[in-house]
Formats: structure tokens, sequence, C-alpha cells
């Protein structure tokens, strides 16, 4: 099976590849995006077969030429490929029902449509919060790109206001990295349901309550932009303004359960049996708050 | 607004720099130090690469915020953000 890895490379290689189909030929940029969504929709399928079936198990994709923490993973299991699925044959789809829009725009919105889905894909896989951010951002520069290339008026200060909270989330973001980081040293995240102290990767018991959230978030949203035009014609254009949001209430849900069970720790640690390949002495600033106030001495140190 | 975020992506950026520093040691290059000192002896990387890779990142967003800005200027013909009824929070 081909590694799943080349679901990113056929989105990024794709939008790229459209540069190079002359401007007039906008048909053939367009079967372009079709066949290269269809690979990437392939490839999760397959993957969530071969799961599905047990004929494979779950296994990361280094990169950086290293392990963890001196490098960024992609992890890959069957609930990563069923999300993974849904979102490419979801994106085939968007793309057939949204033909002529996309025609009428041409190579470049195809191109962003397909940097769009590579970057939700990737979001999916990610077992690294550096990795998270910067999906996070793709995702927001791919919608964004999407609502500039709109024809109505109001897309564009509905698209600004967008950016403009992106923005500020992002930077917070930044500085939740920052503190994670300066407490435990390492910016890892895996699926470790026995390690009650981690942030799990939402389970398929999530998903229910996820969607439920989804799509009130999504309406609220709607509204709160100013955006209905946005919401009547292209409500995935807020999917993943909406999925930060999301993805923070389960994380916050899930710690608050593990907190009413005792247990105190607030951050992730790696799953056991999956240790760094360097001793965490050696690894920056392991300061390791097991307090639920833990900001305050960091805040200490830091002055 | 616009540069006002470049620079406070700018700070964060210098922020994450700062707290993956440690004292005593060099630059994250395996050229001259054994790959089994270094270890002990370098800073970790990461912190760098996640910095590279969001200055490219706010590249990005300040280009299309500034997309956005010669769109709207073309709306309305000013930059006066009084002007952008729209745009009401």
């Amino acid at each position: 099976m081909v590694i799943a890895l080349y679901i990113i490379v056929a989105g990024l290689g794709g939008a790229f590849a459209l540069g190079l189909v002359k401007e007039n030929r906008v048909q053939t940029a367009y079967s372009l995006t079709l066949a290269f969504i269809a690979v990437m929709a392939l490839i999760a399928l397959g993957w969530t077969y071969l799961f599905a079936t047990g004929s494979a198990e779950p296994f990361d994709i280094l990169t950086a030429g290293t392990k963890p923490p001196f490098a960024i993973n992609l992890h890959l299991g069957l609930n990563e490929a069923v999300i993974l699925s849904l979102i490419t044959v979801a994106g085939l789809l968007s793309a057939i029902v949204m033909r002529d829009v996309l025609l009428e725009h041409g190579h470049r919105a195809m191109a962003v449509y397909l940097v769009l889905i590579m970057a939700l894909s990737g979001l999916v896989m990610t077992r690294d919060i550096f990795n998270l951010f910067v999906f996070i951002e793709l995702i927001v520069i791919a919608s964004a790109g999407l609502i500039l290339l709109s024809d109505d008026n109001r897309t564009i200060a509905a698209g600004f206001k967008y950016l403009v909270v992106s923005q500020i989330i992002s930077i917070l973001l930044l500085i939740g990295i920052i503190f994670v980081y300066h407490a435990n040293g390492f910016s890892q995240y895996r699926r470790h349901r026995r390690n009650a102290i981690g942030i799990c990767w939402p389970s398929p018991c999530d998903l229910p309550c996820a969607g439920c959230a989804d799509i009130g978030a999504q309406t609220l949203s709607c509204q709160w932009l100013g955006a209905g035009h946005l919401r009547g014609s292209a409500p995935w254009l807020c999917r993943p303004f909406l999925g930060s949001f999301q993805h923070g209430g389960v994380i916050c849900s899930r710690q608050a359960v593990y907190r009413s069970r005792g247990h105190n720790g607030l951050f992730w640690q790696p799953a056991s049996g999956s240790s760094p390949s360097l001793p965490p002495t050696s690894l920056p600033s392991p300061n390791k708050v097991t307090d639920a106030f833990w900001a305050i001495p960091l805040l200490d140190r830091l002055a | 607004m616009i540069i006002s975020f470049a620079i406070a992506d700018t700070g964060v950026n210098i922020v994450l720099v700062s707290v993956g520093a440690m004292t005593g040691r060099t630059a994250p290059i395996l050229d001259t130090i054994a790959p089994a000192e270094a270890a002990a002896r370098i800073i970790d990387p990461v912190p760098q690469a996640l910095v590279l890779t969001a200055i490219v990142i706010g590249l990005g967003i300040t280009a299309l915020m500034l997309a956005y800005a010669y769109r709207l200027f073309q709306l309305r013909n000013t930059l006066d953000i009084s002007h952008f009824r729209d745009l009401k929070w």
C-alpha cells in the first residue's frame, strides 16, 4: 500500500502542478484537480480498509531523519484513516458539485482548494503540536484565499475579519506552545489511552459529540462573522476555523475528566514504550509541572 | 492593524527562540560535534525550526491581509477602518 505521506504529496504536488497548465486550459486543470483528490481519497480509503480488516497496524511516519523529540512525526491508525477518508471523499464530492465555480475562477481556486484538503489531512495525521500549528495556518491561508477569490463583495469584509480572528488565535496558540514546550521540553503528543495524563486524540466515541458541536459552532460562527452568504453558499469555508474551537473543546473536556479522576497532570507525555531517542535529561527545560496552577511558578521562573 | 499583527508575530517568535535557548550550548549543527555528544552540547533545534516556519507562514498571512486590504480599498476607495461597515463586531 502506498505510504500515507503521499496524501500530502498529492495535494501539495497537485497544487504546484496546476501552475504548469496553461491559463486557457481550465478544463484540463479541473480534471487534474479531480484526479489528485481522487488519488488522495484512494490512499485514505485503502488504509481504512487495511486497518478495518486488521491487515495493517497503526504506524508512525518519522521525518527529518531522526526520532522525536528532535523530529516531527505523523501517525496513521484506523481513526485517522477513517477521518482522512471522510475529508478526501467530501473534498472530491465538493469539487464535483463546485465544478462551475472552480472552472470560473480557474487554476488559482483549484490550487488553493487542493492545499486546503491537504492541510486538513495533515491536521488529522500530525502528532506534533508545532506541525499542528503549521497545518492550522495552512488551512487559514487556504480558506482566506478561497474567500478572497469570491465575486461577492460582502465576502471581502467577512474574509478579512476571519483572517484577523485567525491571526489572534494563532498568536495565542503560539504562546500556548511556548508554555507547553517550556513545561515539558518536547512537543509530541500521542494517542495513548492508558496514559491518563496525556491528551488523547478524539476517539470514535467523541465524534458524535464533536459533530453536534461542529454543526452548532458552524451556525453560530457564521452568524457571528456576519457572513450569512458564506453559510448559504460555502459552509465548508467556516469549518477549519471551527475545528480549532472544536478540538480545544474536546481537549478541555478530556482534561476535566482526568482531573475529576484524581490525575493532576495537565499536559501530555510520550506514550510508554515510545521514549525519545535521547534520555529525558538531555531535553531542554524538562520542568514537568504537576500542579494545576502550573502557570504561577512558571511565571515566577520567567521573572 | 496589519503591521501590529506582524509585530506581535515577531515578538512571539523571539520569545519562542528564547525559551529554546540553553546556556553554554551551541547551535544544532552536527558537523563539528560527534553525534554521541550532540545531546549534551547542542540546543534543541525544534523551536528554531518552528520559528523559521512561523516566519514563513507569517509572511504568507501578511501578504494575504495586504491583498484583502487592496481589495477593500478597491471597493471603498479608502483604508479608513471606520468606513468598513461590514466589519462591525
